[in-house]
């Protein structure tokens, strides 16, 4: 019997290094850095933990889209928020 | 949570007024243009019922019966502590005076259903009768998305519509199916029941699994992020520091270049029609106190505000047909770097940008920056924007200093607004650096998808806004122009030995029957009219108070008149003109020359013209930076919570404005120019 080989963890980045068309999941906890008000407002305009999101726009300020939703984010709060890139999408 | 209205206190409260509907929704969802198609014309901008909290109030008729729609503000959530969702929560409630809503009209997007969904939940969580609108569905279909209502009704334990305010499809429906809920009332039972449909929890990971599966039962087509490469490239471009510049001051030079240059037509036909009203009611009427109250109150001090009319409707106009297509979003960002140079966020560029049309709604405006430092920082500042009742005496005193000069004209014009925009921006850094220091919230925002705007939503928001602009003209401003006229008019002043020479000389020239001598009759009566006129100021009411107050504007170069002006100004300031023209008429109503032909002819009580350049200048000077408006007062009050900020504002921009007007004056005096 053979040890199953162990999966690279994937890299947690700022939402900041991605380029444009790449797709990522918001990491857990990474808004807590934010004030509660903001945390509560990206997440009543759809960006939660662990949502599935696309850059449209990377840069300041930065364009991501969460289902339909489009939301520019300035620079530092985008800093801010961490993620986990999609398969087969890497660090730009 | 409140009590749901029985249906006996709804048969009690029909016999009072017609049932309410609350239309409740996220911002970017087709709220308005919802709105707008239930209501049309129907519609006007008004207090909400026992409150002084504005919003947007309208009727439709659904089956015979009258419904009151009222329009509330867009709303990310209702647990937000942002004043917009702490309205509508108040509003749906009950907590805030007599406009607690009969029905809920929850707005949800079709094209966004999952988001709208962990909006709507909440709200079903209240014990309210509910109908869910599921608005842009023309937008949907041609996404490849569709609703199926039936599935959703069964999913939420309420009525669903299917509708697009755009086409109106679904609306009439719509109204019918909020106008049954709102009748039949909302039981205990019915309110278990929706409970037992709905997640068990309020928590937004419980609600938003709840959400997702109740959107993947009811909803056909691939709901997934899906790329839209030319969107995303306009994005860029609206959104970067150069190009998103360069198309910013492109959009506004081309805003502001429709509204001077497209209004003239309409504005020149208006000042037409006043002058011959008031030569044809000079006719008409017999010589007396009526006619002079109606010709040189009523007509001539309307005529100095209504001509107006057509700025603040373009302004409008373009202002909503901006919004709907999606760009001022996308030039909040780009206007952000640069408004972070003074201390504002990007968000404050729109209210900044509504308060060129009237500071009320700008500042109103200020509640979708979530900052209190920024916003009471842009609210302070807001007033400092040129808004379009100082377009009156802007163009009156700039027409009187640039005779013939059009090109100088416009420089002048766009020279006024930027003093404002420049005083604004540079006293919100003094601001955020002083009394309001601390850390500003970066931004984040939704960029609405760009939309064909709706021109029929414009149009019913430019005629709403039109009609209170006159109903201004036609309340306050008659009232102060009536009052003025009185106090111009009494007590009576006695002819000086001059005019009554004056008058004796031309009786006699009449007497003589000779044609050349009834002419120069009829010159001297006039050269002893305007003598009369100027003796009556003086010795009037107005012309006292003028004097009292005299020596605060002599060194700008004001007399009596202008000082009189400049006060009634501090209630309204688009009064200012037709105050002067009620002060400066001449008592002989058949004038037909316009507004500023007559005050350029306008006359001190020593003789010397009204406006020379110093003054012209200073008072130009003085209306860019002086705060001249009582219910913009009483709004920075209401929003602010306190007297302290518009005191600080008042005191803060009048000083301003005076010690500049003070400094333009002495300047152009000492360089000889008159």
């Amino acid at each position: 019997m053979t040890d199953p080989i162990p999966q690279p963890s994937r890299p947690r980045v700022p939402l900041t290094q991605l380029a444009r068309g790449q797709r990522a999941r918001l990491d857990a906890g990474c808004m807590s850095s934010l004030p509660e008000h903001d945390q509560c407002l990206l997440r009543a305009m759809g960006v939660h933990e662990h949502c599935e999101l696309r850059v449209c726009k990377p840069g300041a300020p930065c364009i991501i889209q969460v289902e339909r939703t489009k939301v520019g984010l300035s620079g530092p709060v985008a800093n801010q928020l961490f993620v986990t890139p999609c398969d087969g999408t890497g660090v730009g | 949570m409140s009590a749901a209205p029985s249906t006996a206190n709804i048969t009690a409260k029909c016999a009072t007024r017609p049932l309410r509907a609350a239309l409740l929704g996220q911002p970017n969802t087709g709220k308005t243009t919802l709105f707008n198609r239930l209501c049309g014309v129907r519609a006007r901008t008004a207090n909400l019922p026992g409150t002084t909290v504005e919003s947007r109030v309208g009727f439709t008729r659904v089956q015979g019966d009258d419904l009151e729609v009222m329009d509330l503000p867009g709303s990310y959530g209702l647990h937000l502590e942002l004043p917009e969702s702490k309205l509508c929560r108040d509003c749906i409630e009950g907590r805030i005076g007599d406009c607690a809503p009969d029905v809920v009209i929850l707005v949800a997007d079709a094209t966004n259903l999952a988001r709208s969904l962990r909006f709507v939940v909440p709200a079903l969580r209240r014990k309210l009768p509910c109908v869910v609108a599921i608005t842009l569905a023309d937008e949907a279909r041609r996404k490849g998305l569709s609703v199926d209502a039936i599935k959703l009704q069964h999913k939420l334990g309420c009525v669903v519509c299917v509708t697009s305010g755009r086409t109106g499809e679904g609306v009439e429906a719509m109204a019918i199916a909020a106008l049954r809920a709102a009748k039949s009332g909302f039981t205990a039972d019915d309110f278990a029941q929706r409970l037992a449909l709905l997640p068990a929890h309020e928590s937004e990971a419980d609600v938003a699994a709840w959400s997702g599966a109740a959107v993947a039962e009811s909803v056909g087509g691939e709901m997934a992020i899906r790329a839209d490469a030319l969107s995303e490239k306009f994005d860029a471009a609206l959104t970067h520091p150069v190009s998103g510049g360069a198309v910013f001051v492109m959009v506004m030079a081309l805003l502001f270049a429709a509204i001077f240059w497209l209004a003239r037509f309409p504005m020149d036909a208006i000042g037409f029609i006043f002058a011959n009203l008031g030569g044809a009611l000079h006719s008409v009427l017999p010589d007396g106190a009526l006619r002079d109250l109606l010709v040189d109150g009523v007509v001539g001090g309307v005529a100095g505000t209504v001509v107006f009319l057509p700025q603040i409707a373009l302004l409008f106009f373009l202002l909503s047909l901006l919004e709907d297509s999606g760009y001022l979003a996308r030039a909040a960002f780009a206007a952000d770097r640069f408004m972070r140079r003074f201390g504002l966020p990007g968000q404050a560029f729109v209210p900044l940008l509504s308060s060129h049309a009237c500071a009320l709604p700008g500042i109103m405006s200020t509640r979708l920056i979530p900052d209190p430092r920024d916003r009471l920082a842009t609210i302070l500042v807001a007033p400092f924007m040129s808004c379009t009742a100082r377009l009156p005496v802007y163009v009156l005193l700039i027409s009187l200093l640039f005779v013939g000069n059009p090109w100088l004209a416009g420089v002048a014009f766009i020279g006024c607004y930027a003093t404002g925009a420049v005083a604004g921006l540079l006293s919100a850094l003094f601001a955020r650096r002083t009394i309001l220091r601390g850390p500003s919230r970066p931004m984040m925002l939704e960029l609405p998808p760009y939309r064909r705007p709706s021109v029929r939503s414009a149009l019913w928001m430019t005629m709403d806004r039109s009609k209170l602009f006159l109903k201004n003209a036609g309340t306050l401003i008659v009232a102060i122009c009536v009052a003025m006229w009185w106090l111009s008019a009494y007590p009576k002043a006695a002819p000086t030995a001059e005019v009554t020479s004056m008058r004796a000389q031309a009786q006699v020239l009449r007497d003589s029957h000779v044609l050349n001598n009834i002419a120069e009759a009829a010159v001297l009566e006039v050269q002893s009219n305007a003598l009369m006129a100027r003796q009556q100021q003086l010795e009037s009411f107005a012309g006292g108070i003028g004097k009292i107050a005299l020596p605060i504007f002599a060194p700008l170069g004001f007399d009596h008149q202008l000082t009189v002006a400049t006060l009634t100004s501090f209630l309204a300031r688009e009064v200012f003109v037709s105050t002067l023209t009620v002060l400066n008429s001449s008592g002989d109503g058949s004038d037909k020359r316009s507004v500023i032909e007559q005050l350029a002819k306008g006359r001190r009580s020593d003789g010397t013209l009204l406006f020379n350049i110093p003054t012209a200048a200073a008072l130009l000077v003085f209306f860019t930076l002086a705060m001249q408006c009582l219910p913009t007062l009483a709004l920075v009050r209401r929003e602010t919570g306190s007297w302290k900020w518009p005191l600080l504002q008042f005191v803060y921009m009048s000083g301003l404005a005076w010690g500049m007007a003070f400094i333009a004056h002495a300047a152009l005096s000492s360089m000889g120019a008159n």
